[in-house]
């Protein structure tokens, strides 16, 4: 019987999926995972596993019992609030804890900041993820990014070379809450926008946050904003019950 | 048509003009920021959020996060609670949908604010820096808009747009119509000069007179034709007052250029009221003439299409892209 076919791609949070994936190849199932890192340039170098192009062909072969799956745009919310901004600033969300007043410079009103994030999420990526969606026959999915990692001394432990040089370390990590609080503001613009674009947004796989709603410390990669190949797994599981179901 | 024949006032590239008032005066503060002068934003937004994103909420629409403010009362009042003065007794507006708006600015944001604690909160952030604002500017721009207003029966609170029109419930038995007096327009506006000359000795002040008309009244037995007479008569007499009693004071005639006859209603649009931009170009060449001995066209101000991400930004892409690249090796 031919396996039905996953097709999962995306940027850098793919990289746990495809460790997953690696470790289950040939395995006997129903599902045939295949993650790929979508190519980019960076430095003049070419990173990745996939260019569009080849991206959209392979698309346009799945079956419609098949699936894709992305992880496109995963980190625009590390980019808003990972490292803490020289104009420390906060952003209020019904249900989430607010930093102390003293404690920042600016309110960023929630509407303008999620104007903002839904606006980065369309651009870009969210135009390649239409594209991808209207080449296949196969339904599409997204994956939500793993939630934010609470533990700063992990974070910097984790940073790169060049920004330790650079002095993360004196700059500093945002407050957990705000970046978990960025996180949620990028979930809620990728649901708008996967509803709008008609793709099946996923949440993160039970069981991976912990009671404050950060990423669970099993699920920790090396880094400061992955998850780890055990996340990827659960993520298999969730994909293969999603589809048989 | 040049009808600007004492004005005293002198900018240049450094002075911190700020801008407050009603619609028309959105249009100087455009043209200022438009022609290279240091057009004062006291409250400008985040920087790690897109220009576009910041001017589609309002920030830089006038030099504060204030939206429209038509009378002189409310501009009063504004300073009156910058300074912690008057806390006006009126509660945030909810939306049906939940959201909830500033009844004082309530069209300021898009989308609503997400809470009655975030709008007291972005509240409390404004209010600082309108302070900021009127202590730090060099010239204050205010265009008297309107005499009319909508205020609270409790405390006397004013309001930009009568309650139920955009957010809030209209109630009779808690909101009143006023319609100001000259009487009303000069006291408050002395009010708030002597304010300004206690915290900003050297600041000089401009006033003009929006020439958009009305486009409805409340006032009973009126029509709005007579209201907006009204309504501009007083504004501009009051104008006048406060121009010759005040040194720092200076009148721009943007009112007679937009409305006098010499240009047979051509600086109206369409809809008879609003200003065309050939008119607002008038006003502001000949503002730029007088006040900063400049002639000729004023530049056209200069559109990007991609907002331009700030060195923060740039380097929290980075980190972050570097970062990505780190987890192909999933150290995990």
């Amino acid at each position: 019987m031919t396996k039905r076919k996953v097709l999962i791609v995306g940027d850098s949070h793919v990289y746990a999926i495809k460790a997953a994936a690696d470790a289950i190849a040939g395995h006997t199932g129903e599902f045939e995972f295949v993650a790929l890192r979508l190519s980019t340039e960076k430095n003049s170098t070419k990173i990745g596993d996939i260019d569009l192009p080849d991206l959209l062909i392979a698309a346009a072969d799945l079956r419609g019992d098949d699936a894709l799956v992305t992880t496109l745009r995963g980190n625009e919310y590390n980019i808003m609030g990972l490292m803490r901004h020289p104009r420390p600033f906060d952003i209020m969300i019904p249900g989430f804890a607010d930093l102390p007043e003293d404690t920042y410079e600016e309110l960023i009103p929630y509407a303008t900041a999620y104007s903002f994030m839904f606006g980065n999420l369309k651009r870009g990526h969210g135009r390649q993820l239409c594209r991808i969606a209207k080449a296949s026959a196969a339904p599409m999915f997204c994956l939500s990014a793993p939630a934010p990692k609470e533990d700063e001394a992990h974070i910097l432990g984790g940073a790169d070379t060049y920004f330790r040089k650079a002095g993360i370390a004196d700059i500093g990590v945002s407050p957990a809450p705000l970046r978990l609080k960025l996180w949620e503001l990028q979930d809620r613009a990728l649901a708008k926008f996967c509803s709008e674009a008609r793709v099946t947004l996923l949440s993160n796989p039970p069981g991976t946050r912990d009671a404050g709603g950060y990423l669970d410390r099993a699920y920790y990669a090396g880094d400061a904003t992955h998850a780890n190949a055990a996340y990827g797994a659960l993520v298999l599981d969730q994909i293969a019950a999603m589809l048989t179901n | 048509m040049d009808p600007v024949s004492r004005f005293a006032l002198k900018i240049g590239p450094q002075t911190r003009v700020a801008t407050a008032g009603s619609c028309f005066a959105q249009h100087i503060a455009r043209h200022l920021k438009a022609s290279g002068f240091n057009y004062y934003v006291a409250e400008a937004g985040h920087p790690l959020i897109s220009e576009e994103i910041r001017t589609a909420h309002n920030y830089g629409t006038f030099s504060g996060r204030y939206g429209n403010i038509y009378t002189a009362r409310q501009l009063k009042q504004l300073i009156e609670r910058a300074e912690g003065q008057f806390s006006p007794v009126e509660v945030p507006w909810i939306d049906a949908d939940g959201t909830v708006r500033d009844p004082f600015r309530p069209a300021v944001q898009p989308g609503n604010f997400a809470s009655a604690a975030e709008m007291e909160a972005d509240r409390r952030m404004h209010l600082k820096a309108v302070k900021r604002m009127f202590e730090t500017l060099d010239v204050f721009v205010f265009t008297l808009g309107l005499t009319e207003c909508w205020r609270s029966r409790e405390d006397g609170a004013v309001f930009p747009l009568c309650p139920g029109v955009e957010g809030g419930t209209f109630d009779p038995d808690r909101y009143e119509f006023y319609n100001q007096t000259v009487g009303d327009v000069i006291a408050d506006m002395e009010s708030v000069i002597a304010y300004i000359a206690r915290i900003n000795p050297q600041a000089q002040i401009v006033l003009t007179v929006s020439p958009v008309p009305l486009m409805a009244t409340a006032a009973a037995d009126e029509h709005v034709l007579t209201a907006t007479t009204y309504s501009k008569s007083v504004l501009r007499v009051a104008a006048q007052e406060l121009t010759n009693g005040h040194r720092n004071v200076h009148y721009f005639p943007s009112f007679e250029i937009i409305t006098g006859a010499y240009n047979r209603g051509r600086y109206y649009a369409e809809d008879l009221r609003n200003v065309t931009e050939e008119g607002v170009s008038h006003v502001m060449r000949l503002f730029l003439k007088h006040a900063a001995s400049l002639e000729g066209e004023i530049p056209r101000q200069v559109e990007t299409a991609e907002p331009n991400r700030s060195a923060f930004e740039l380097a929290a892409a980075r980190f972050v892209e570097v970062e990505c690249d780190e987890a192909a090796l999933d150290r995990g």
